[in-house]
């Protein structure tokens, strides 16, 4: 198991460079003038264009950029802003608690109803109680985050009045983006948890441990839960990683200033570096969620073996 | 309740009523209509013997042991009629507690596919250890130390090693072998063995069934061996029930039903067996294939296939009856005839 981390941890190094080449220069290729856009209408004085050019070394080949970059990078400084002349890292000290914290809440709340709902309607198979979440989840994905975001707010926000409708700086006010991010996903898991529960459910080793004098409640709990657990925990880690990332909608209806925020108001005001440190950040993240899936899947399922 | 030792020793007398089965018939309620798996079928086991219930896949031999051990889904499953006892215990009515109580560690039943039959992910020595955990309320180390024991009882090499090992690290025999270790836990007076060596290699098959008989000479449980081979029977049972469409067709004691089985399809059965010895050189195969449940034939289910089929065959089902020339009996209109 030491090894085969050992050796992913080897692969990723390559995967990440080559990705964030890939993002450097697709950013910088995009056509547009990142300091033109900093100055809207107006021209842009010669000193003051030579003067960004060099502080970000816009006037250097694509390569060398990439070069300078990758040297920032990897002493954990993602540069700065082009618009603001802020450092990213002081962006990123801002923001990523925030979209944490949403995403946290949101992944709570996907396990703490998916995993007992999923596990009712599998209980109750083609009873009144499964078909009707059934319809209730199939409903639950079919809408939009931002039709139910607007939704929440004008109910649960400002006829009901009980929670915050923005982003106040307050725990309270991430729980309505919590819930509206989590609806789709926990609508998307207790069907999960459904299915693989009831393909548990034919396994013979639930006869054995019946065949052996188990309880109902023990062979359910012991022998089927921790079966039909593996792929549904793993999906709740892939949610997490996705979700540090930002949300980028319910971010936006929420006003909640996190990475998701901060990443449409960069491409709107052609923030390139902010775009290139966001995204390198994401590559990141993704990479080490990935990891970290693959080696909880090893662990939970012992017959996954990879050295 | 604080055995420390792994008992092997005979708990039981021999020749003792174990197990006594009684006009049992089991019914499934499926969508295209009630399913009869298990008709009127009767047989007995004693303490020390080995009773082998043969049977085509389908045949309502599975049924008829997963029955007795309150393992088929109700519903919809359903036993209509008939009676099972345990050492004069009832079992069909019997609470769910008073079969959790008796399953395991009165009656233990191995399968046929170890691996599937085995959690894939827990550990094999925890798995034969929850046996001493739930029942006997053993410490986690004390119910470790006696599962690594029935392991080498069972002949798994280096124990102790392998008891920290995952089902899908052994072998096919040795997964049968730690079942049968999990089944040996609690000293059953009577093991049911659903087709054990089916899933394995004809090697490892003889030394599964050597290890069977082993253990069975030691305690003296009795043995229900379900199998649709009859090489495996031939060497360890004692008596044998033939079933078809969910009806036994034949009983008796083993080495005369080998000598001149009497019903049709134990004939069948026997021909398409190879030997090493005597005239025969061709295999025979039973034309055509078993009836289905739902659209069972009239009068005997086997008349359609059966070279003896008389017109009385197709009308009347022919009674359970015993046989003049040898113990045992068949349910044939023409016994005797051929």
């Amino acid at each position: 198991m030491f090894r085969y981390f050992i050796r992913r941890v080897i692969q990723l190094i390559p995967v990440f460079f080559i990705t964030t080449a890939l993002i450097f220069i697709v950013i910088r290729l995009i056509p547009g003038d990142p300091i033109q856009a900093q100055f809207g209408e107006r021209r842009v004085p010669e000193n003051l264009r030579a003067a960004y050019e060099a502080r970000y070394h816009f006037n250097e080949p694509l390569w060398k950029q990439y070069f300078l970059y990758m040297g920032d990078v990897l002493t954990f400084d993602l540069g700065e802003s082009v618009a603001s002349q802020r450092p990213i890292n002081d962006l990123f000290r801002e923001a990523l608690p925030r979209s944490a914290t949403l995403a946290g809440m949101a992944i709570a709340l996907q396990a703490v109803i998916a995993i007992p709902l999923g596990i009712a309607m599998a209980r109750t198979k083609d009873r009144f109680f499964d078909n009707m979440s059934l319809v209730v989840t199939l409903v639950a994905l079919a809408i939009p985050v931002f039709v139910l975001g607007l939704v929440a707010q004008t109910t649960i926000g400002l006829q009901l009045g009980w929670l915050p409708i923005s982003y106040d700086q307050s725990l309270k006010s991430f729980v309505l983006p919590a819930v509206v991010l989590a609806v789709t996903s926990t609508a998307v898991t207790a069907r999960l948890m459904r299915t693989t529960l009831l393909e548990v459910g034919r396994e013979d080793y639930l006869r054995t441990a019946r065949a052996k004098g188990l309880s109902e409640s023990r062979t359910f709990r012991v022998h089927a839960l921790r079966n039909a657990l593996i792929p549904v925990v793993t999906v709740l880690a892939i949610d997490l990683g996705a979700l540090l990332g930002g949300a980028i909608v319910t971010e936006q209806i929420f006003n909640i200033p996190g990475i998701g925020f901060q990443i449409t108001r960069a491409i709107q005001n052609r923030d390139n570096t902010i775009i290139t440190g966001i995204s390198v950040f994401l590559v990141m993240a993704y990479l080490i969620v990935n990891l970290v899936v693959d080696m909880l899947y090893a662990w939970l399922d012992p017959r996954i073996r990879y050295d | 309740m604080t055995d420390t030792t792994v008992a092997f020793e005979p708990s039981i007398r021999n020749g003792e009523t174990l197990l006594e089965v009684d006009d049992l018939t089991v019914v499934f309620d499926t969508e295209d209509g009630v399913v009869q798996a298990v008709s009127d079928m009767t047989w007995s086991l004693a303490a020390g013997e080995t009773l082998a219930i043969l049977g085509e896949s389908g045949s309502g031999k599975s049924v008829s042991v997963q029955t007795l051990m309150g393992l088929i889904p109700k519903p919809p499953g359903r036993v209509v009629k008939g009676s099972i006892r345990y050492r004069g215990e009832e079992l069909v009515d019997a609470s769910a507690a008073k079969l959790r109580q008796i399953r395991g560690s009165e009656i233990a039943m191995i399968f046929q596919d170890p691996l599937s039959a085995l959690n894939p992910v827990y550990r094999v020595g925890w798995q034969i250890a929850e046996m001493f955990r739930i029942h006997r309320g053993a410490s986690r180390s004390d119910a470790n130390r006696r599962a690594v024991e029935l392991m080498e009882r069972v002949g798994i090499p280096n124990a102790a090693a392998r008891a920290r090992q995952y089902p899908h690290e052994f072998s096919g025999g040795m997964r049968q072998r730690a079942m049968i270790a999990m089944a040996l836990a609690l000293d059953p007076k009577v093991l049911i063995a659903d087709e054990p060596t089916t899933a394995l290699d004809v090697t490892v098959q003889a030394q599964i069934m050597e290890l069977l008989q082993e253990i069975q000479r030691d305690t003296g449980m009795g043995l229900v061996l379900i199998t649709h081979d009859l090489g495996v029977v031939a060497s360890v049972a004692d008596r044998v029930v033939v079933m078809y469409a969910g009806r036994t067709v034949e009983t008796g004691p083993a080495d005369p039903f080998y000598a001149a089985p009497a019903h049709p399809y134990a004939q069948g059965l026997m021909n398409s067996v190879p030997r090493l010895l005597g005239e025969r050189f061709r295999l025979e195969s039973i034309p055509g294939s078993p009836p289905s449940a739902i659209n069972m034939p009239n009068g005997c289910a086997f008349h359609p296939r059966c070279p003896h089929a008389v017109d009385r065959c197709h009308q009347e089902r022919p009674a359970f009856v015993e046989l003049t020339d040898r113990p045992g009996g068949a349910a044939c209109h023409r016994t005797g005839e051929f």
